[in-house]
């Protein structure tokens, strides 16, 4: 069966092998049986599916997201509408008479206000652990009201607690686009673009690829992120697909590759001079613009050289904790600025990204884990790097253990200038560090002393069947 | 039966009682449900000593769903005490575990009888709204602290503590708190505020020590009602912070009714205040006048914050109020509002009213841009989310916050207007006809 037929889809864990938590080496990893599964016995608060569902849903043009559950499973919609997502959300507001009597009337309702009020192309359904506890029917009221609606209704499974790790909800979405709006005609029928599969990129970071793509002469076509109705029902057409982040982006590419026929071309994270230089030669190959690639990476020659001769971390002891394939490239990039890795906090690992790791020429302390900073305070505290490298809201904190935190969320780091544009931020932060000193000296991080002396998997256990 | 709603802006009854524990210091939320719970709330809490990814959390799985996550919030609290410092520890259980049935109240009191501070609120956000969190979790750690603290009960005189301000969903709530107390130890009291800066753990025993409960919103009667009961501490319901001087002083006047204040002090101190709030105003008056400042407005809010502000802009200000909107969820059921007043949080809903009622400006919160912009009006954020400012300790309430008011609406009122005229002098040139 392909892969958009299914009519739900698995946890990640059991499809890939996901697992999010770990604590080894880079290495050690080619040991870890996929069957099995780490837990923790303590733990702090982390991202889901429904919220990698919203934050992917949040910049499709022309659509509305209905979250079916109580309001605040859609709180943090507020959030990604002040940082700038356009579409709005409603939300079925479920109280607890409608866990107890049901909430298709509800959903109905609700699905045709939103309809009424922005008569949008797309609207998509966000299903919450209320409902599938529940086991409310979605899907009768989705066939009836595409009867009525002139609106593609999509719903998308989430539930919250069936895989452990929120990257599950980027499969979910790219599932329910691939089943409900991709529309397949002649199969054969190709056109000259390319499918850039993007689901959580920062607007930074994807201009730079855009940018890329543009002196290649080559047609992107941005999906799901920044795309509309149109540009996914065609995406069958493309000559090729590929993810920006393929642990993110790996299954509506893969998915149009085994029903439709578009190649999908598997590419690393595009961070660092050698990464970045692979990249456009793979992606150029398809579109048969090798010249062109190589002219662009022989245009970069002297601003690398310059740049790589500087070595500007040398010296530095830097430890990263990002998005897992994110952070592999990064790794790279790091390592042409001469700078010293100690130690890395990835968000999973599975069967789309342990080779990367595995594969490195110089092994790595890896630890897997979404959040859990309890866990990364306890490495800190021991290895003491300079530099700590993070996501926007679980960075800032580094500062009360005397580490220059550095965010990165909204610094481009994909392409050619990505070096340029992380030191000139790690300038900053080594040049002034007034009050991340300050910090340091006057607050003190919660974690009682006695656990920061623990060896850091104290609370991993392995998953008893 | 409630309905869907656009863009809510009173998120769940968890996410409240998260975030007012989280501002106590000292006291830990261990949070039973399903991942991304606090995430959802706390990835906006820009403004906060915690990140939500070092909040004590569950995350129950699949197995726990269907085999109960009692043993899981068992082991949770047992390793939350050795990882995190805290002198209570709060758990708070979300839908899922409501649904499932798991016995929070026994895995309480199981740690209770290891000797550890550990109290329970049932927060699940299909039971109600941000506001229930706060009031529901306020009045569990009244209701449980004595099991695990002693808390001091030897009335003193001249002590109050405040109620009904929410940490986050008033987005002032520090600032106002600030304000409250300064004028309150201005005519010689002692006050409790509970939450924010240098309140801990202390300050909540010393609770039913208080002479007098001061309650700020319908929120706080609840709370008031309990502890009246528990402590026979009487309250006073003042509904809403009072801003700028006419209220603020009908304010002071009334907790004179409750406690016996120095009225030379009192008098000394209201004077300095009020002659302050008269001589920014006389300072104003030519832009009032000039700008026209005088415009019929829409305001939007939770309950409270609409009564204290809409009665500083007709009372003091002069501007004159054509529609009053409620976002709070309404607590009776039987409520009859006033001609021209509404209680919705739809946007859409809250957007139709707005433009049916003729407004020249509007006093709400972010989400009222898209309206304000689309009926060229200017308008100032006074109610959550504020989605564009940053806010650390500002306030509209009080004395100072009266002034602090005067001086946010004037900028945008003045800055709406010089973009008016520039706007008129581009359509000017166009409409004249001298060869340039």
């Amino acid at each position: 069966m392909g892969a958009f037929e299914r009519n739900k889809l698995q946890g990640r864990e059991k499809r890939l092998g996901t697992l999010s938590t770990y604590l080894g080496t880079a290495h050690n990893l080619a040991r870890e049986d996929d069957e099995r599964q780490n837990i923790r016995t303590f733990s702090q608060a982390t991202f889901d599916e429904v919220i990698y569902t919203l934050k992917s849903l949040g910049d499709i043009q022309d659509s509305v997201t209905v979250i079916h559950g109580p309001s605040g499973c859609g709180n943090i919609k507020l959030q990604y509408g002040a940082e700038g997502s356009t579409s709005s959300w409603y939300s079925t507001n479920l109280d607890e008479r409608d866990t107890i009597l049901g909430s298709d009337e509800k959903l109905r309702r609700t699905i045709s206000l939103a309809y009424q009020n922005h008569e949008p192309q797309i609207i998509f359904i966000v299903a919450t652990p209320v409902v599938a506890i529940n086991n409310d029917d979605i899907s009768a009221v989705v066939l009836e009201l595409e009867e009525e609606l002139s609106a593609k209704i999509v719903p998308i499974f989430t539930d919250g607690f069936k895989s452990k790790t929120a990257i599950n909800g980027y499969d979910l979405v790219l599932h329910a686009i691939g089943k409900y709006l991709v529309q397949g005609g002649d199969k054969e029928a190709k056109s000259d673009f390319l499918n850039l599969i993007s689901l959580s990129e920062n607007n930074a970071d994807i201009k730079e690829v855009l940018l890329l793509f543009k002196e290649l002469g080559i047609k992107a076509q941005l999906i799901p992120q920044f795309s509309n109705y149109g540009a996914i029902k065609n995406s069958f057409q493309a000559k090729a697909s590929i993810a920006l982040n393929h642990d993110e982006g790996y299954f509506l590419g893969s998915g149009l590759e085994e029903n439709y026929n578009v190649p999908y071309i598997k590419t690393k994270v595009p961070i660092g001079y050698k990464n970045t230089e692979d990249w456009l030669e793979i992606v150029a190959e398809a579109f048969n613009k090798q010249d062109k690639a190589k002219a662009i990476i022989g245009g970069q020659f002297f601003k690398k050289r310059k740049l790589l001769e500087e070595a500007p971390l040398s010296g530095l002891k830097i430890y990263i904790n990002l998005k897992t394939s994110r952070a592999i490239s990064l790794l790279s990039l790091i390592k042409e600025l001469s700078g010293e890795i100690v130690g890395i906090t990835i968000d999973e690992v599975d069967k789309l990204n342990k080779h990367e790791l595995e594969n490195l020429k110089y092994d790595l302390p890896v630890h897997v884990a979404n959040g859990q900073l309890f866990e990364v305070a306890n490495i800190l505290n021991k290895i003491k790097p300079d530099l700590y490298i993070g996501e926007s809201g679980r960075t800032a904190w580094v500062a009360k253990l005397g580490i220059v935190p550095i965010s990165v969320d909204h610094v481009a780091l994909y392409g050619f200038n990505g070096g340029e544009n992380l030191m000139n931020i790690i300038h900053k932060a080594i040049k002034n560090k007034a009050l991340i000193n300050d910090i340091w000296q006057t607050h003190k991080l919660n974690y009682k002393n006695i656990w920061l002396k623990k060896s850091t998997n104290w609370y991993i256990k392995q998953e008893v069947k | 039966m409630s309905q869907g709603i656009e863009k809510s802006r009173n998120s769940c009854a968890l996410q409240g009682a998260i975030s007012t524990v989280l501002e106590i210091e000292g006291v830990v939320p261990i949070v039973h449900s399903t991942a991304g719970c606090t995430i959802q709330q706390m990835i906006g809490n820009k403004v906060s000593n915690h990140n939500g990814f070092d909040i004590p959390a569950t995350n129950i799985i699949e197995k726990q769903v269907i085999f109960g996550g009692g043993s899981r919030l068992r082991e949770q609290i047992k390793n939350t005490v050795k990882v995190i410092e805290g002198e209570l520890y709060v758990v708070l259980t979300g839908c899922t575990p409501e649904l499932v049935g798991d016995d929070v109240i026994t895995m309480t009191k199981e740690s209770q009888e290891q000797g550890e501070s550990v109290i329970y609120f049932k927060a699940p956000g299909f039971k109600g709204k941000f506001h229930l969190g706060y009031e529901g979790v306020v009045n569990a750690i009244i209701d449980q602290l004595p099991t695990v603290k002693e808390v001091n009960t030897s009335k003193r005189a001249d002590f109050v503590n405040i109620w009904g301000i929410i940490p986050k969903q008033d987005i002032h709530w520090q600032g106002d708190l600030e304000e409250i107390k300064r004028i309150l130890e201005g005519i010689g009291l002692q006050v409790n505020t509970l939450f924010g800066l240098g309140q801990g753990i202390e300050a909540w025993q010393e609770v039913p020590a208080a002479a007098l409960n001061i309650v700020f919103s319908k929120r706080g009667i609840r709370i008031a009602e309990n502890l009246e009961k528990k402590y026979d501490t009487p309250f006073v319901n003042v509904q809403a912070i009072p801003t700028g001087a006419k209220d603020t002083i009908n304010f002071i006047e009334k907790i004179t009714d409750f406690i016996d204040i120095d009225r030379e002090r009192l008098e000394k101190f209201i004077h300095i205040e009020k002659a302050r709030e008269e001589y920014w105003l006389n300072s104003l008056l030519n832009l009032y006048v000039d700008y026209n400042f005088q415009r019929t407005f829409g305001i939007v809010g939770d309950e409270s914050t609409v009564y204290s502000i809409n009665s500083f802009l007709t009372k003091t200000l002069g501007l004159l109020s054509n529609v009053k909107i409620f976002t709070d969820p309404m607590q009776d059921e039987n409520e009859i509002l006033a001609n021209n007043t509404y209680r919705t949080d739809t946007l859409n809903e809250i957007q139709e009213i707005l433009r049916e009622h003729q407004v020249e400006l509007v006093l709400g919160s972010s989400l009222e841009k898209d309206i304000c912009e689309e009926l060229n009006i200017p308008w100032q954020v006074i109610s959550f989310p504020e989605l564009e400012k940053v806010i650390l300790s500002k306030s509209y309430g009080g004395f100072k916050g009266g002034v602090r008011l005067l001086e946010d609406l004037s900028t945008i009122l003045l800055s709406h207007e010089r973009k008016l005229q520039q706007k008129n002098k581009v359509n000017l040139q166009l409409l004249n006809f001298v060869e340039l």
